[in-house]
Parts: structure tokens; sequence; C-alpha cells
């Protein structure tokens, strides 16, 4: 997405308006993450598992996520094929597509995701069972992507980009590995916390 | 690879290298703490998504 974004709201709206759509984006998706947040944190107090099942289950779990992206274990975690929708930059302009495309994507669950490491927040929101909890989680996952669009500018231009866009796809294993190796460290640190 | 995406991977190792020292620094911490680390830099390492 990022590939899309930046050159679009870019070449379209010049850097004045950058600024102004990359905080609606980052508004968009603050609100939409940290909201699932604090709904998943409301839906775990109908759990009501002491803290330290939940921790210990999200340790487990962050574990079993770091094999998975490291390829040794392999088993189904759930992916939607959708993504989001390039044409509402044609239909609103660059600020109300950067908005929704926000919400779109900070939601998490409703477009396409190659990294199973995702899944620990909204499980550790729900699990925390706490709804500030699960909005401050969640709300840091929309955070993360706001830096990534915004870090777009910093990224090679022009006929560059479809080259690093390309060399991006090609190393999709050493993402892997720095997702396992975030999800893995977590899952250790999780369990230091008993 | 190319230089700019290997820049990319090592400052988000740089960032987990990071945030783990924060949270060990900062005592035994919190479930929160760690799985806020995480979220952003899991946001931020979406390269190929969406």
């Amino acid at each position: 997405m990022i590939g899309t974004i930046t050159p679009l709201v870019q070449g379209a709206a010049g850097r004045s308006r950058w600024t102004s759509a990359i905080v609606l984006y980052g508004v968009g998706s603050l609100v939409a993450s940290a909201s699932l947040g604090a709904v998943l944190g409301v839906l775990g107090k109908v759990l009501e598992l002491p803290l330290h099942v939940s921790v210990i289950v999200l340790a487990t779990l962050a574990i079993f996520l770091a094999l998975r992206e490291l390829g040794v274990l392999d088993f189904p975690a759930p992916r939607f094929s959708r993504q989001t929708r390039k044409q509402w930059f044609l239909v609103g302009g660059a600020e109300r597509a950067a908005f929704l495309w926000g919400l779109d994507l900070g939601f998490g669950l409703s477009t396409t995701r190659v990294f199973s490491s995702f899944w620990l927040l909204p499980v550790g929101a729900l699990l925390l069972a706490d709804p500030l909890a699960g909005a401050l989680v969640m709300g840091s996952y929309g955070l993360g992507r706001t830096l990534l669009v915004a870090t777009g500018p910093l990224l090679p231009r022009g006929p560059e980009t479809t080259a690093f866009l390309a060399d991006l796809m090609r190393s999709e294993r050493q993402w892997h590995r720095l997702h396992a190796t975030a999800v893995g460290l977590s899952g250790v640190l999780l369990v230091l916390v008993l | 690879m190319e230089a700019a995406t290997q820049r990319l991977l090592a400052f988000g190792y740089a960032a987990i290298a990071l945030g783990g020292v924060c949270v060990a620094l900062s005592g035994p911490g919190s479930a929160v703490t760690i799985l806020l680390a995480l979220g952003l830099l899991v946001g931020w390492a979406q390269f190929s998504t969406g």
C-alpha cells in the first residue's frame, strides 16, 4: 500500500497537502484500530480469564506464531483476500481517500495480510479484558501503519520506485524473519512478566 | 537485495532491540507494554499488504 498511497497523494496533492493527508490517514487508522481494541477488551470481560492464564496463552501463541513466520510450523491463520479501494482516491480526492484508507487498513481485519504475527494483537486485546488496554494495543498497530506510510517520501522515488517495491516483494522471507523475531521476543518477555 | 530494503530491515531489527531493552530496563513490565511495542513494529512492517 505504501507504493500506492505515497505516489498517488504526493503526485496529485503536492507536498503541501501531503501532511494533512497523512494526519487524516493516521486519524482514520487510530480510530479504527483503537475502536476494535476497545470492543475486543469489552468482549474479553465475558471470558473472565485470570491474568496469568491470559499471559500464558498469549506467550504460547507468540511462540507458535514466531515458528509459523519462520516456516517451521504450518497451521492455518485467518487471512482475507480483499485489498483496500484505490478508487476512493479517484472519487473523493487525496485527503478523503487517505482517511478511508486509514480506517480500512488500521482496522486490520478487512484486508489481506501476509504476516500472521498480527494475530497476537487482537487476541491480546481480547484476553487482557480491558477496553483501555485493548485500545492501546490495537491503537499501536494503527500508529505503526501510519508511521509506515509517513516514511513513504524517504523511500526511493521516480523510476527507482518500481525496482524498490519489487525488491520489497522479493525480500518477503527476510520480513517474515523480522516478524518472527519481534513476536518471538514478545513471547519470551510475556513469560518473564509472569 | 537493494540498499534501501536492507536499511529498512536494519531499522526494524534496531527497533526490536531498542524495544526489548526498554521493556527489560523498565522492570518486570506488563503484557500491555510488550504488546504495545509489538503493535508498533508489526504495524510498521506491513510492507506487501493491503
